[in-house]
């Protein structure tokens, strides 16, 4: 065997190992979970009811009480995946993805303290959370499956084309009721990205990994 | 000077080095994860996990959960074999930098 070939078995090895240790820090269950959970609890905001008062003053304190259960639903299945394939669940793979998330998750909570003390920014806090999501999900993207990267790039995108396109015309189109119709569009945002968004990326990840254990 | 009959020829051949590889970076591999990974067919992969479980390196698993799940992992010889595999395609790249 001469130096080229020997270069080329270990080039493959090496490649072979990095698309081994592929990480999906957010498991499709956990996503359908979260994305149900928006579509629910945006859906009892936004239709005349009993919750709909209680959900639009408590707007940041709504959606924190959802990301705290998506992440504890996270966390449940993500455990129960490590424990099939017998692993460990505080593996390196772990330890990596939450030291890349974790610059923009630190943004996301300073800004939403800051953001929450001013009435009428409801929209610009759902903005702010698509896109530092976005952020998160595509600093793993060296070793995260195509799927979380798309994700992640679903939401900068949404969040960036809100920013750009639709905060002037909705602006201009709540003038009169600034602060309770922001808080709507702020669900609405919300519903669309975080709820429409997961609940895509859980029924086709869940989808195609029946394919694979069918075919 | 390499001595090249250190060069392992059960984990040398292309199908099977991927799959040494892979067993290397995971406790456990089911066969249909390895499978998808590899793009191998059924009969070609069974073939070299054959070769290399008759060669101690493999250890299968066989259980019925819903459904009958066989899975393979490498054993401490295979371990061995495959470290020493990587240090002797290490110490050809070496010598071939002069």
């Amino acid at each position: 065997m001469n130096r080229s070939a020997a270069e080329e078995n270990l080039r493959v090895i090496r490649e072979l190992m990095e698309r081994a240790t592929i990480y999906r820090a957010v498991s499709a269950p956990a996503a359908l979970f979260c994305g149900l959970s928006a579509l629910l609890v945006s859906g009892l905001a936004l239709i005349p009811g009993p919750f709909q008062t209680l959900l639009q003053r408590n707007f940041a304190l709504v959606w924190v009480v959802v990301c705290l259960l998506s992440v504890t639903a996270n966390i449940f299945f993500l455990v129960r995946a490590t424990e099939l394939r017998q692993e460990r669940f505080a593996s390196y793979r772990l330890r990596t993805a939450l030291l890349a998330i974790a610059p923009a998750f630190i943004v996301a909570i300073a800004l939403t303290f800051f953001l929450t003390r001013a009435a009428g920014t409801e929209l610009f806090i759902a903005v702010c959370w698509m896109a530092l999501y976005g952020l998160a999900l595509l600093s793993t993207m060296t070793f995260a499956p195509r799927s979380i990267v798309v994700l992640g790039w679903a939401f900068i995108l949404t969040s960036v084309l809100i920013l750009c396109v639709m905060t002037p015309v909705l602006v201009l189109a709540v003038s009169d009721r600034p602060n309770l119709a922001m808080e709507q569009v702020g669900y609405y945002a919300m519903a669309g990205s975080f709820g429409l968004y997961h609940t895509i990326y859980g029924v086709i990840v869940l989808f195609s990994a029946r394919q694979d254990e069918h075919g | 000077m390499v001595d090249f009959n250190k060069l392992d020829r059960t984990i040398h051949e292309k199908g099977r080095l991927a799959i040494m590889t892979l067993l290397a970076t995971r406790s456990r591999w089911p066969f249909q994860e390895l499978k998808s990974a590899l793009q191998m067919s059924d009969g070609n992969l069974v073939t070299h996990l054959r070769t290399l479980h008759q060669a101690g390196y493999v250890a299968v698993t066989k259980e019925v959960l819903d459904r009958p799940l066989t899975s393979y992992s490498m054993t401490e010889r295979g371990r061995s074999a495959f470290k020493l595999y990587i240090e002797t395609l290490e110490e050809i790249v070496k010598l071939g930098r002069g």
